[in-house]
């Protein structure tokens, strides 16, 4: 049952992603007609990669089709004929009814975009909506109401400020303003009062329906932005009040303050479980791995297993979209370029199986993805006879240019020279690097990729009012300060002896001129990292927990030292340092 | 109505700043500051927001002027794909006073102009 959910639910996700790059293949068709002469390439490379997904979920139709049309814009090499314009429109309609049809026959239950609903129900309407006393009062903020109806279609905005006092007589807790909302959007009246259920007796609305809209023709209405960036925002209002409330309710009841302790820990489970909606498993990037490599190796008469990790990563949803096409081109690169038939593995005396297996780790928000296949490795001559004679570049570079191929004839699955320019090209969007490194022995590909957002359980230290995570792993040993004996080396800091080593002793309160007393319970962390060992001086261990790591580079700058801002939802931020570098840079 | 029109005013210290109101994301009362290490003055640390990791900058202490802690602030947008947190120690109140060169008047009182440009360069100088 959970396999054919899986399913189900896979396929409606190849429909809904290849319909979409469909229709970026659509757009570039019309950009050529009107003569934007860098279309052939780019549509070239959207269509090896609607070919790629569709062989991996078996739809041959569909790969056959992108296949043909790969052909007719390769035999291209100036404009196109009329007629051979007409071939290519008629071949783009075909494989919107595949798809189509393709949608019908799998009957799994439609996954509603944003695009597919606003084309079918959209109405315009007329929302008035006018604070009155008390909205504010009651913590209410109008702007919250207005974009909450903007992410439900296209919407513009008229301001009253009629009612505007002079300055001097501005009441910051009295409503004054009063804004006319027309907005397009498929949502029925129902829903958009229900917008307002939490503040009906604190505004007057009036929600008007104008004229109907045609459904548009072709033009899809912008993606709606997602309703969880609002849900958090609320998150952390409710943490701020929560925060003031335990200061207030100081000195009232212990019940009082626990269930206000208590109501903070729901508060930051719900703000990781939200994360976890808006991030998503780099696992379900694999699913599709195994399916396609039975069917290619059907294809190809070649045979492989495939190793898959199980280390769980989380990513935000567009990264691990770039990344699971980019493992489909290289699993299938690795099928058609290195893993060797059957019959010459035994005759180079490797087992008629090949191996294909992948490995995945995090080196702060760093994610390292390694994918390995023990084929015949890169061929140098091939790909040199394949570049021209006049090349001097690198075979480990060559790989990756558009058009470069070593297959003669073209397939379904290799020959365009496409394949390896779509990796790099994800690659370089999602700003990661990528290298190949090849023997007789195989090929590996080694990618690292900065992400902006993961999921991670670490190890979290208090020291004053701050607190700081580490990764469990570099913990060797905690010792409690008072245990060992500590010195002070005249310009060199503390050092403690431990198993007949003197150790430097790294204080976080002295390097960060954090305030507070030392408690006497501190402890003493040996650390292990990147080969070197260290000991950190810390007040206490938490807990380990999950906590959300955020890019700082995003907002602000790259900060030597600061791998990441990390939290579990609570208000209290942590920061992930690099000792080393932070410790080091003093000296 | 052009939005740029209304400002949102608030002091920090000894002096009042003004902010376009469409910048503004959201009014915090209570928050909690990750310290960077060799924070530059003005950088008072890391705060999350919504899952990001965004800078929050103190307005007195660029000025050099000791101010009291306070826990208010406003999370501020500064163009399309970044935002930051400039501490605040009242309530930021609405105006459509058009202001005049870089500050907004009101009753002999000066708020200072903190617009796109400004921040940015604020962020840069305090980063230095």
């Amino acid at each position: 049952m959970t396999m054919t959910v899986q399913v189900a639910s896979l396929s409606a996700l190849f429909i809904e992603e290849s319909r979409q790059l469909l229709m970026q293949i659509e757009q570039g068709w019309q950009q050529a007609q009107s003569g934007d002469i860098q279309w052939r390439s780019q549509m070239l490379r959207q269509l090896h990669q609607l070919k790629g997904m569709a062989a991996s979920f078996n739809q041959s139709a569909v790969a056959d089709c992108c296949h043909q049309l790969e052909t007719q814009l390769n035999q291209q090499d100036s404009a196109m004929s009329p007629e051979q314009a007409i071939a290519v429109s008629q071949t783009l309609c075909m494989l919107h009814d595949i798809l189509h049809s393709v949608k019908y026959v799998a009957q799994t239950p439609a996954i509603e975009t944003p695009e597919q609903i606003t084309t079918a129900n959209e109405q315009l309407w007329r929302i008035d909506f006018k604070p009155l006393p008390g909205f504010f009062a009651n913590g209410q903020d109008p702007l919250h109401y207005l974009k909450q109806l903007q992410q439900l279609g296209d919407m513009t905005v008229l301001a009253d400020t009629s009612q505007l006092p002079v300055f001097a007589d501005f009441d910051a807790s009295q409503p004054c303003l009063s804004w006319q909302v027309t907005l397009k959007t498929d949502v029925d009246e129902q829903s958009l009062w229900q917008l307002f259920d939490w503040v009906k007796e604190l505004c007057q609305v009036n929600i008007t329906a104008l004229n109907e809209i045609p459904p548009p023709m072709q033009s899809p209405a912008p993606a709606r932005q997602s309703p969880l960036n609002d849900i958090m925002r609320r998150h952390q209002q409710q943490l701020a009040w929560l925060q003031e409330l335990q200061q207030a309710a100081q000195g009232l009841p212990s019940s009082l303050q626990n269930r206000l302790e208590q109501l903070q820990l729901a508060q930051s489970q719900n703000y990781l479980d939200l994360q976890k909606l808006m991030l998503k498993p780099l696992s379900t990037a694999y699913q599709r791995l195994p399916g396609l490599l039975q069917t290619i190796c059907k294809q190809t008469g070649k045979q492989a297993d495939l190793v898959l990790p199980s280390q769980p990563i989380w990513l935000p949803a567009m990264t691990l979209d770039l990344i699971s096409d980019v493992l489909i081109q290289l699993l299938r690169n690795a099928i058609a370029h290195g893993i060797e038939s059957p019959d010459s593995r035994l005759a180079a005396g490797k087992s008629p199986q090949g191996q294909i297996a992948i490995e995945h780790y995090l080196d702060g928000l760093q994610l390292k993805l390694h994918f390995y296949d023990d084929g015949c490795g890169l061929q140098s001559e091939k790909i040199l006879a394949a570049a021209g004679e006049n090349t001097s570049a690198d075979i480990h570079e060559l790989i990756f240019q558009a058009g470069l191929s070593t297959t003669r004839m073209p397939d379904l699955l290799a020959g365009r020279g496409i394949g390896l320019d779509l990796v790099r090209q994800h690659i370089q969007q999602l700003q990661g690097h990528i290298s190949v490194a090849s023997d007789n022995a195989g090929c590996a590909f080694h990618i690292s990729i900065p992400l902006p957002q993961t999921l991670q359980v670490l190890q979290a230290v208090a020291v004053a009012d701050q607190i700081f995570v580490v990764s469990p792993e570099c913990i060797i040993a905690d010792l409690p300060a008072s245990s060992l004996p500590l010195r002070q080396v005249s310009g060199r800091g503390e050092f403690v002896e431990y198993q007949q080593q003197w150790w430097p002793v790294w204080d976080i309160r002295q390097r960060l001129k954090l305030v507070g007393p030392m408690p006497e319970d501190s402890r003493l962390l040996i650390m292990r990292e990147q080969g070197r060992q260290y000991m950190l001086r810390v007040d206490k261990l938490l807990l380990p927990a999950e906590y959300l790591l955020s890019d700082v580079q995003r907002h602000y700058q790259s900060l030597p030292g600061v791998v990441a801002l990390a939290t579990n939802g609570g208000l209290q931020p942590a920061l992930w340092l690099q000792w080393q570098q932070i410790f080091g840079e003093r000296k | 109505m052009n939005p740029s029109s209304q400002w949102l005013l608030f002091r920090r210290g000894r002096q009042g700043f003004a902010v376009a109101a469409d910048a503004l994301v959201c009014q915090l009362s209570a928050f909690a500051c990750a310290v960077l290490p060799d924070a530059p003055a003005g950088i008072v640390g890391l705060f999350s927001f919504a899952g990001e990791a965004l800078p929050m900058l103190d307005m007195a202490a660029v000025a050099g002027d000791l101010a009291e802690p306070t826990g208010n602030c406003l999370i501020i947008s500064i163009d399309a794909k970044r935002q930051l947190g400039l501490l605040s120690d009242d309530v930021a109140v609405l105006t459509n006073t058009v202001p005049e060169q870089d500050a907004i008047v009101i009753d002999d009182k000066h708020y200072k102009l903190l617009n796109a440009p400004v921040l940015i360069q604020l962020l840069a100088g305090a980063a230095d």
